[in-house]
């Protein structure tokens, strides 16, 4: 009997198999459940290659930007809020890859991985999706934009709450322009530029340059430049836009010397200029929950001064996203470190239950705290002696600094201006492009002024 | 004093978790169970209480089947355990609710067979009770499963692609080969003397080779499939011959590459598997499949409810894709549940041999246990695409007949190979 | 909260684990009652080799559960087995044939306590008490049970006759033995003579049988000057048969 009950264990090969094939599927449907769940053959789910009950998105006051009525997908009631908010909310017809309705479309459905479809199949509505944006003040930026291509987003360095995203070109997806694919005027009208538009930085990539100075301890910022108009090199020279003379870094960046800067990034030297960029987010992956966000580039040239000079100044090879020049200021603006910003405020579902919640989530540290209150007074000093505070309310503290990005010498430049205000009770942080604009503090910053201020007015 | 202190050994040397199990409230528990989820079924509109009657009689029959099984082996068999029946009941169970969503017609068959395969189990473990006896049922048994099968090739119906029905006038329909697999683990099975005296496998070969060649005729290929694997166990439990098992794997392999490169069915299963949600087979070939891999999404864990499912309305929901059915409308738990019980019982009839009270208790218990658990995964893992796809059902939960009596008739051995089981009879003393 | 509309979902999948894991641990924590007990002593030596399993093989070969050294002997010689009615030899074609009392073997031939066995040129008595040649005829011709035994209340030192080789302890006033303790079931245990010998059967009660300080599940073997626990009554058991064994022998 006992060789017969040792020859019986055999047994326990077919039943590891038995166990490798349940732990197989287990895994499958843990990984690859909500593709399942959410194929356009489940019939929980679709009817007639729509959706039955997709959730409502709502922004951050609650006003519903886009609801199931009678098994179609409406938006916002104003064509200029949908227009606004297109590339954030996205259409019906899945050509804006990176927005809401695509890659929330597990949770809009109605689908979670532990109730399955249940609560869809029971009250017939799929989960809501609470955003982070002010469609007002939203509006306000796609008014201020003005028809002209660009991008504006405006987040709370605090929270990390993104506030304004608008992208332009747009149309309303209500009513699809029909000569959409042929006018030149719709350019690039399917991605959102705030988080997918790789601009060069220009003159806002100053700032760090002026941050890695800081830390480089080599006292630059008491350094006396001198600029006859451009910054010399063996290899050729990196021109500025006129005779600044004698000056500091401090007026250097307020009148944006490119002499200056040119030589500053030179004294500093590529590896450090290019550690403080990507300690503030270049060459990272930065997140926007399920959104995809491009990443920003820098390859500051080592043997090359004059490209060096040009990297200092942000021409060269550097390209960033709107959403990274947000997020770079933001991290000024709290004392070093980033909040992560966040769009998908709450998913809850039909029967009332959370499923995901944004809080604040800092990132890495990007500069030390002492290094961050010097920048920021740097940024200060523009508005105080450069722009001038006038372009937003008593005590808002603004600070920021302006850039004009040459990418063809044929075609206007970008006008960018980045900033944020110093002020408790509004802790914004903006980053503004106008494609081929002209001037940034006289394009871009009237437009960031415009939406601070609509965010300001909406608060009080 | 002395006293005292032992009492209060007893109690402090008491198990509590080892207590054995009370059939009563465990029953009363089941039956609760089970009559919630029937209710589900057969209350088609809460509010005005509108009932399925005729859904109700045949739940009812089946909970008074459960009961009366019970209390008939409690009073006249003297049986204490009955943890093998709950398990049974509780998957028959399963199977009822499921198929009463997925095709209330087979409600009458399904009960009729739950009620044959109970008293076929009581049956069968008073004849398993005296191993001599049950030996000597072994040449019959195996004649009768070969003349089964032989008339099965002339008298066959072909049923959705395979031949494997018999057709006795117009109403009943009988699967032969579901009756076979009973017979092949009673003839596999042996005492020790026997398996000392034959040594050579050649009968046991002979016997399942003819099993095996007929389910091919037949073009039965999944019952083949299960047939062959409980051979190779069989045969390993006897013999314990690596040489026989890497022989008749060799065989095997080489046969079945032949098919796969032949039969078109075949190659197309193969073809299929792994790639089900290729556009040109999500509607097609990997149709079943799908559904059931979004209907095991969409149920999430704990099911949508019975009679709220989507696979319970795709083609042979009832029969091979229950476990679709099961999963979406009683969650993925009871889904893994389900595969969980046969594992155990594979588990179990290990655990069990040591102390069985002949080899023919624990091969039989081990073959019945092996053949379950593979006829489970290859369904469960076919229609979820894990491994190819085979028109296998699953056993004791899919509609039929035929099945859900061998299925019972199998459990027979797990419970023969259960020491407890004749305890009383084993040993009892008449009253004068 | 509309989530309690899913509540009796997650019970139902809970409700269906519980039955499984429960059914489970019932099946896997039982422990068989007894096992069969014999022993084969050979005659020259009185070496004792014992038999605990229901079917034992005897042979030359490793894998035999008895392993012979005799060179007479095949490897795989024949088996002993312990069937509903009683020991049996079965020869498994061997060589040199096994011999009972002498005889030579065909087929299963039942064996008795004290019965001489003849494998490979070496006799071997069969020891198994409860398998005498009288009381297997005994009990075939008519279930009486000669058995001797009784139990002693420890407390009152009170003692009940076992006569017919069955006693009942429990709350029923239909009991040989009745406690009024609420504790204690209707028919609460029986001690019953069964092929094994004397055993104590747990009749499903609320608060178990103990044999010496252990808790019994299902039926457990008895001998002389064990102790029964019923709840916080003890018993003591007494086989006679065997004291009086014991007593000649001493």
């Amino acid at each position: 009997m006992k060789s017969a009950s040792n020859r019986i264990k055999i047994m326990w090969i077919f039943i590891a198999l038995s166990l490798a094939g349940a732990a197989f599927l287990l895994f499958g449907i843990i990984t690859q459940g909500s593709t399942w769940a959410t194929s356009s053959r489940n019939a929980h789910l679709y009817l007639n290659g729509t959706l039955i009950g997709a959730g409502n998105i709502t922004d951050a006051d609650g006003n519903i930007l886009c609801a199931t009525k009678d098994g179609s997908r409406t938006f916002h009631e104003d064509s200029e809020v949908r227009s606004a908010l297109l590339h954030v909310v996205g259409d019906n017809y899945g050509y804006i890859a990176s927005s809401i309705q695509n890659q929330y479309r597990t949770n809009l459905s109605g689908y979670n991985s532990i109730m399955g479809v249940w609560e869809l199949s029971n009250f017939e509505q799929g989960s809501e999706v609470n955003l982070s944006v002010k469609s007002a003040a939203c509006k306000a930026a796609y008014e201020a934009l003005g028809g002209r291509k660009g991008a504006v987003c405006v987040y709370n360095y605090k929270t990390g709450a993104v506030l304004v995203s608008v992208s332009t070109p747009t149309y309303d997806p209500q009513n699809i322009p029909e000569d959409i694919d042929d006018n030149d005027a719709y350019d690039g009208v399917y991605i959102n530029r705030v988080n997918m538009g790789l601009y060069p930085p220009g003159s806002t990539f100053k700032v760090i340059t002026a941050a890695a100075a800081i830390d480089s301890g080599k006292g630059e910022t008491e350094k006396d430049f001198y600029c006859d108009g451009a910054y010399h090199t063996s290899y050729g020279d990196v021109k500025c836009m006129s005779e600044h003379g004698s000056l500091q870094m401090k007026e250097a960046l307020a009148k944006s010397c490119n002499a200056a800067f040119a030589e500053i990034a030179n004294d500093v030297g590529a590896d450090a200029l290019q550690k403080t960029a990507e300690s503030f987010g270049y060459n990272q992956k930065v997140t926007l929950g399920k959104l995809g966000v491009y990443t920003s580039t820098i390859k500051a040239a080592k043997d090359d001064a004059l490209e060096l000079g040009w990297a200092g100044i942000g021409q060269s090879t550097t390209l960033v996203t709107p959403l990274l020049q947000t997020r770079i200021m933001g991290a000024i603006a709290n004392g070093g470190v980033p909040v992560e910003p966040y769009l998908v405020q709450k998913v809850t579902s039909a029967s009332g239950f959370v499923q995901e919640t944004a809080s604040a989530k800092e990132g890495k540290r990007a500069l030390s705290e002492e290094t961050a209150r010097e920048v920021k007074s740097l940024l200060r000093n523009n508005f105080e002696v450069q722009y001038g505070d006038w372009y937003f309310k008593d005590g808002m503290n603004p600070c920021g600094k302006s850039g004009t990005a040459e990418t063809d010498p044929d075609k206007t430049p970008h006008a960018w201006f980045t900033g944020f205000l110093d002020n408790e009770q509004y802790p914004y942080a903006f980053a503004v492009i106008v494609e081929e604009g002209g001037s940034g503090s006289e394009v871009a910053l009237p437009v960031a002024a415009q939406v601070v201020g609509a965010l300001v007015d909406s608060e009080s | 004093m002395a006293k005292r202190s032992e009492d209060k050994a007893l109690k402090m040397k008491r198990p509590h978790k080892r207590r054995p199990l009370k059939t009563i409230p465990m029953l009363l528990l089941l039956t609760a169970y089970q009559v919630y989820m029937f209710s589900q079924l057969a209350i088609t509109n809460i509010k005005e209480l509108e009932i399925n009657y005729t859904m109700l009689i045949y739940f009812g029959v089946f909970l008074a089947a459960e009961w009366v099984y019970v209390i008939v082996m409690r009073a006249f068999a003297k049986r204490r355990n009955f943890e093998i029946e709950l398990i049974g009941f509780l998957l028959s169970g399963i199977g009822i609710a499921a198929i009463g969503s997925a095709k209330p017609d087979g409600l009458l068959v399904q009960t009729a067979a739950f009620v044959l395969g109970l008293i076929g189990f009581g049956v069968l473990v008073w004849i398993l009770g005296d191993s001599e006896r049950a030996m000597k049922l072994r040449l019959p048994l195996g004649i009768l499963a070969i003349l089964i099968l032989v008339a099965n090739i002339f008298l066959g119906s072909d049923i959705n692609g395979a031949r494997n029905w018999i057709v006795i006038g117009n109403a009943v329909s009988i699967q032969p080969s579901e009756f076979v697999k009973v017979i092949f683990v009673f003839v596999g099975a042996a005492t020790l003397e026997k398996l000392q005296t034959s040594k050579n496998l050649y009968m046991f070969i002979g016997f399942s080779a003819a099993c095996v060649g007929v389910l091919f005729i037949l073009r039965d290929f999944g019952t083949a499939v299960i047939f062959f694997l409980t051979f190779l166990l069989i045969a390993f439990m006897r013999s314990g011959d690596i040489r026989t098992i890497a022989l008749a794997l060799a065989s095997a392999g080489l046969g079945g590459w032949l098919i796969a490169m032949f039969k078109s069915t075949v190659k197309n299963r193969l073809a299929t598997w792994r790639h089900v949600w290729e556009p040109e087979l999500i509607d097609g070939k990997g149709f079943q499949q799908t559904r059931v891999l979004i209907g095991i999404a969409s149920g999430g864990l704990f099911g949508l409810g019975l009679g709220q499912g989507n696979v319970r309305k795709v083609i042979f929901s009832s029969t091979d894709l229950i476990f679709g059915v099961v999963c979406e409308e009683m969650g993925v738990i009871t889904g893994l549940a389900v595969l969980a019980c046969f594992v155990l019982f594979a588990v179990y009839a290990i655990n069990n041999a040591r102390t069985s009270r002949s080899t023919f208790y624990s091969i039989a218990a081990t073959a019945a246990a092996g053949l379950l658990l593979f006829q489970a995964s290859i369904n469960i893992f076919g229609v979820t695409d894990v491994i190819p796809f085979t028109g296998v059902t699953l056993p004791f939960v899919s509609r039929g007949g035929s099945s859900m009596i061998s299925c019972w008739a199998l459990l027979a051995f797990i419970k023969a190979g259960d020491a407890r089981t004749y305890l009383t009879t084993y040993g009892e003393i008449k009253k004068k | 909260m509309k989530l309690v509309l899913y509540l009796p979902q997650i019970i139902l999948c809970l409700v269906a684990i519980f039955i499984i894991v429960r059914c489970f641990i019932s099946l896997f924590s039982m422990r068989p009652a007894g096992k069969p007990k014999a022993v084969l002593i050979n005659r020259e030596s009185g070496k004792k080799l014992a038999i605990s399993t229901y079917e034992t093989s005897l042979g030359r070969a490793k894998s035999s559960d008895i392993q012979l050294a005799s060179n007479l002997a095949s490897r795989s010689h024949a088996v002993i087995s312990r069937r509903k009615k009683g020991w049996f030899i079965t020869d498994t074609d061997s060589k040199t044939g096994t011999f009972v009392n002498g005889e030579k073997t065909e087929g299963a031939v039942r064996i008795y306590h004290g019965d001489v066995i003849g494998i490979g040129g070496v006799e071997y008595s069969f020891i198994a008490p409860h398998a005498s040649r009288e009381a297997g005829a005994a009990s075939q011709a008519a279930p009486a049970v000669k058995a001797k035994a009784g139990l002693i209340n420890l407390a009152t030192d009170y003692e009940y006759a076992i006569t017919g080789g069955r006693l009942s302890i429990g709350r029923n006033e239909s009991c040989d033995v009745v406690i009024e303790d609420r504790m204690v079931s209707r028919l609460h245990a029986l001690v019953q003579y069964t092929d094994e010998g004397w055993v104590v059967t747990d009749n499903d009660s609320e608060t178990g049988v103990g044999v010496n300080g252990y808790r019994v599940h299902g039926s457990e073997p008895v001998s002389d000057g064990d102790k029964i626990m019923i709840n916080t009554h003890t018993f003591m058991f007494r086989d006679y048969r065997d004291s009086e064994r014991r007593g000649a022998r001493g």
